[in-house]
């Protein structure tokens, strides 16, 4: 049964003119054309101090990012759980950072996952390495399963 | 003479990837310290065979940080190779949407960034040292910055209609009007955004008077300075010319059309960085070392064009007529959050400001464009060379970041030569290091957001090269 009372929320982000650092966006235009029932999609180049209060909307929130070239998989599913990191480069914060920051601010904890995608190539240009490309199809069947099962 | 290396790699809270060394010479004692910037950028030859139309929407993606500066800064270069004067509601809807970026990006770097520094205590534990940290145990300014960034971040969207890298300045003006509607909504929430921006000042004035000899004394050094002033020499964010003026606030250029800074600024490399560090030709390298951002231009300006701000910018500099001081970026920072409520006020109440005038053809019909507008941390200059045809042959962008380089390593040393003492490294005295670059907010962010995900390391090194201690702080990957 599908779970369309579920509001769920997709973030892809990264810098679309770096290559494979693009790979969430690919992700959200690849779920665009699906039209899932309940879910909203965003893009960005990266999660801010506002994102908290965007998720805090939501049951549940599935980020979508690139890692590095080092990364030892190719896809990698985390769920995510509030953590703020007193490192945190605070023009950019990680899923963790956002979750912690929603439940500080706004008393909410959306249920969360994060994909990172492995890139190869971060060098100027718009297009994804074909092997990104194939894990970042393989995230959208995964991120199609979760909408229809519910289960992260 | 056995030299220790200290590095702190990457500097916490800034955009991109960066490190700071503080070499020690046998002493103990601070010898030398520097701000590298290791990350290349590569973002001008990617520009290079574009068509010249196609800048306001690819430049942006330079950063998430400041992209709507970008995007600005880009439109008035083509604007310049179209060769024509845009329509006056598109240059005020442009600067309406800049007075929201500065609000927002100021609201940020002084609330989330700098103060749980101020706040909390550089002594402060850093796994509370921090906007959760400060939401936890101050949350009444925690909220009041959230809120005044969300105004600021509002106004960009219902203007643009996007928040970041909106679709909206383009060769010749701008492709989206004002509606009545939308110029009501942003003018319902302005009162409470003056309240978070006094409160803040406020907030900033307090901790001023009770850390006096600390904050007077935070990474002071001479400078020249430079920033954009309008004819009369009041401060301009949008558009007029160049003003430089020295260490004691005396002119040394002023009224310099921005098209022409090439024959004003020039630019020295050194080989541990890949950026280019700019000085004032007419001084030399590095005498001609200046700053800008907002510590530079309110040394540089004669007035704030607003009432509230000008009132402020007296209370500021009460003391001198010039600060040195890194400490007063933050409050030149608030400062000019009043000046962009005022000031986006003033836009709005302009019966204009909704005409649908706001377009002009944008065929090029010179070779060449020059655009710059003062970013929320610095002077930032776009300029694009074509062919006939419009694309690009070349492109220059200097952000602010690469301007305020060399100060940024002299800041370093300052606070280094007072703080850092190396049979004790404590946290403390590293974060002041950190805080001192903080002050500049730098933006490195060329670079994919990727990198810079590394733990904080701190190296002894000796001449040699053997590491003699290593402090590590973990983070997320």
């Amino acid at each position: 049964m599908l779970r369309f009372f579920v509001k769920t929320l997709i973030i892809g982000y990264g810098n679309q003119s770096r290559r494979d650092d693009g790979v969430g966006w690919f992700v959200i235009e690849q779920l665009a054309a699906l039209d899932l029932p309940g879910v909203e999609l965003e893009t960005g180049q990266q999660l801010e101090i506002e994102s908290a209060e965007t998720i805090s909307r939501f049951d549940t929130v599935i980020f979508v990012d690139a890692a590095i070239p080092e990364a030892p998989e190719p896809i990698r599913r985390d769920v995510v759980t509030p953590n703020f990191q007193s490192h945190a480069v605070a023009h950019y914060m990680t899923p963790a950072d956002v979750l912690s920051l929603c439940k500080t601010l706004y008393n909410r904890e959306p249920r969360a996952v994060l994909f990172s995608i492995r890139g190869r190539d971060f060098n100027f240009g718009t297009t994804l390495t074909p092997e990104v490309e194939q894990a970042a199809r393989e995230v959208v069947k995964q991120i199609v399963e979760i909408i229809r099962s519910g289960e992260l | 003479m056995t030299t220790k290396t200290i590095t702190i790699n990457p500097v916490t809270r800034i955009e991109g990837h960066a490190k700071i060394t503080i070499h020690l010479d046998s002493r103990g004692e601070v010898d030398d310290a520097r701000f590298h910037v290791v990350e290349f950028r590569g973002f001008e030859k990617f520009c290079e065979g574009r068509h010249f139309t196609e800048m306001p929407q690819i430049t942006p993606r330079t950063c998430g940080i400041c992209p709507v500066s970008h995007l600005l800064a880009s439109a008035k270069a083509c604007d310049a190779i179209v060769g024509r004067e845009i329509p006056p509601t598109a240059k005020m809807l442009r600067e309406l949407m800049h007075m929201g970026q500065i609000i927002q990006s100021h609201a940020l770097s002084f609330f989330h960034l700098s103060a749980p520094d101020l706040l909390l205590g550089f002594d402060a534990d850093p796994a509370i040292r921090n906007i959760v940290g400060l939401i936890q145990q101050k949350p009444d300014i925690a909220v009041k910055g959230v809120r005044l960034r969300k105004f600021g971040q509002e106004l960009i969207k219902l203007v643009g209609g996007r928040k970041i890298h909106a679709d909206f300045s383009v060769p010749g003006g701008v492709n989206k009007a004002l509606t009545t509607a939308q110029r009501d909504e942003i003018l319902k929430g302005l009162p409470e955004a003056f309240g978070h921006a006094n409160f803040a000042l406020d907030l900033l004035k307090g901790y001023h008077k009770g850390h006096l000899a600390e904050v007077e004394d935070f990474a002071s050094f001479d400078s020249n300075y430079m920033g954009l002033v309008q004819p009369d020499g009041a401060l301009e964010l949008y558009d007029g010319n160049l003003r430089f003026c020295d260490a004691s606030g005396k002119i040394v250029h002023d009224q310099v059309p921005p098209s022409k800074y090439l024959d004003y600024i020039s630019e020295a490399v050194e080989p541990w960085s890949y950026m280019k560090f700019p000085f004032i030709s007419a001084l030399g390298y590095p005498q001609g070392m200046y700053r800008v951002g907002p510590l530079a231009r309110l040394n540089a300006c004669s007035r704030m064009a607003t009432p509230l701000a000008d009132a402020e910018l007296k209370v500021w500099r009460a003391k001198d007529r010039v600060q040195t001081s890194s400490f007063y970026y933050h409050w030149a920072r608030l400062i000019e959050v009043l000046y962009g409520l005022e000031r986006a006020q003033q836009l709005l109440e302009s019966p204009d400001i909704t005409s649908a005038n706001i377009l002009v053809p944008n065929q090029p019909t010179r070779r060449e464009g020059v655009g710059v507008i003062e970013a929320p941390r610095g002077t930032l200059i776009h300029h694009y060379w074509v062919d006939a045809d419009g694309r690009v042959e070349k492109a220059n962008l200097i952000v602010a970041t690469g301007h305020n380089n060399l100060a940024m390593n002299r800041g370093v040393q300052a606070i280094a030569r007072k703080y850092v003492k190396a049979k004790k490294l404590k946290e403390g005295m590293l974060n002041r290091v950190e805080a001192v670059i903080r002050c500049y907010d730098p933006c490195l962010s060329c670079a994919t957001h990727a990198v810079g995900q590394m733990p904080m390391q701190v190296e002894l090194v000796d001449t040699g090269g053997q590491v003699l201690q290593t402090l590590q702080r973990d983070c997320t990957v």
